[in-house]
């Protein structure tokens, strides 16, 4: 009897923390794990333009070469939204352009693998990296 | 006692489960945020380049090619020149029919199948600039359109059809002296027109580069999504682009 209540206490407790997982409230306004501060860090990079058009632009032809689909774009706001197929139930991504200063722009970039948020500073390098070369094609091939 | 040490593997089991599949999680996010080897290649598979600058013309050509193949338009930024759509189909595919029938057969119950797709379509437009002027007072090229050669037109001959009515008059009765201005200011305005009509088509404003792609999403009689794919065949793009070449080239000529 000892055992069988050693042997289901565990699952107990794995059932009541997995429900905890799915309360709607704190799955709406749950930030992350990392502070705020420091997701915003690792999803934004500051570009020495202040065109935004051909900054959206460069982004969407980024993510093109990425193989993502574009869903929707507003110039606007500054925010383009893709979808690329594969892996775990595709990889969703909302980048934003907005001026930073007079000088600059900031874009940022947040994206969910599947159903959960990525919050590792190594895909986002790697998006950033692929989008500097975009820019640097932009500003000196003028493409 | 017996089944603690079973439990505790089970439950180290478990944690290497769940920080293995964190783990994988960044990565195969960052192989789908690196730039593939093969990017290059799609690129050139997926664009076209157009020899207009009329960015517009060829979006709204891209948007009659997409209702032609059957396509919904679901969103439009013409600011950034982005057309999105999808289309909804059967994808019934005979093979699987076949092999479901030959399940049931045996017993084994009902087998889902491909029932439906729905195709999305994404295009993009984008200008090609050219080559940037170096020097810094350089004037970019005045732009012709109709509005302003019609406009310069009907300037000119108003000016030219009062001088030489005013010459005429010396020699001629004055209502034909204002007819005989009338009728030469005309014809020079017609001729000017057309030459700067002919100036107008030849003139190199550059280039539109259209990038379009499509996906499709495969669900199964049950409900569920069985496939999620890019489609990325060569005669695909091919053909689509025969299409937008001819509407571009009927829209261009008002068709």
């Amino acid at each position: 009897m000892k055992t069988l209540l050693r042997a289901i206490l565990p699952l107990c407790f794995v059932v009541v923390a997995a429900s905890g997982c799915a309360d709607p409230n704190k799955q709406a306004l749950a930030t992350s794990t990392e502070s705020q501060v420091k997701l915003r860090t690792m999803q934004s990079r500051v570009f020495d333009t202040t065109d935004k058009m051909t900054t959206m632009r460069t982004v969407i032809s980024t993510l093109q070469d990425l193989s993502f689909v574009i869903d929707k774009a507003d110039s606007n706001l500054g925010t383009v939204t893709a979808t690329k197929l594969g892996g775990r139930g595709g990889l969703r991504m909302t980048v934003m352009v907005q001026p930073k200063g007079t000088k600059q722009m900031r874009v940022r970039a947040n994206a969910q693998l599947g159903i959960q948020a990525i919050e590792d500073p190594l895909p986002y390098q790697a998006f950033f990296q692929s989008l500097e070369k975009g820019m640097f094609l932009t500003a000196n091939l003028d493409e | 006692m017996k089944v603690l040490p079973q439990l505790r593997v089970f439950a180290l089991l478990l944690l290497a489960a769940v920080a293995g599949g964190c783990a994988n999680h960044a990565q195969i996010s960052k192989d789908m945020l690196t730039l593939a080897p093969e990017s290059m290649r799609n690129r050139q598979l997926q664009t076209k380049r157009y020899d207009t600058n009329d960015e517009k013309m060829v979006l709204t050509a891209s948007a009659s090619v997409l209702q032609d193949l059957g396509f919904q338009l679901d969103e439009s930024t013409p600011d950034l020149g982005i057309i999105v759509g999808s289309k909804t189909r059967d994808a019934t595919d005979a093979g699987q029919v076949t092999m479901a029938i030959f399940v049931a057969a045996l017993g084994g119950g009902s087998m889902p199948i491909d029932k439906q797709q729905t195709i999305r379509v994404s295009l993009v437009t984008a200008p090609m600039a050219r080559p940037k002027v170096k020097s810094a007072n350089a004037q970019p090229p005045k732009k012709l359109t109709p509005e302003v050669i019609n406009a310069a037109c009907a300037r000119v001959s108003g000016k030219l059809q009062q001088s030489l009515t005013d010459e005429f008059r010396d020699v001629l009765p004055v209502a034909d002296a204002s007819l005989a201005g009338k009728a030469l200011a005309d014809q020079f305005a017609r001729e000017l027109n057309g030459d700067l009509t002919q100036r107008m088509k030849n003139q190199d404003f550059g280039a539109t580069r259209v990038r379009v792609t499509f996906q499709r999403v495969v669900m199964n009689t049950q409900g569920f999504v069985s496939r999620m794919e890019a489609l990325e065949t060569p005669e695909l793009y091919k053909e689509f682009y025969e299409k937008l070449s001819k509407s571009v080239f009927l829209e261009a000529n008002d068709i």
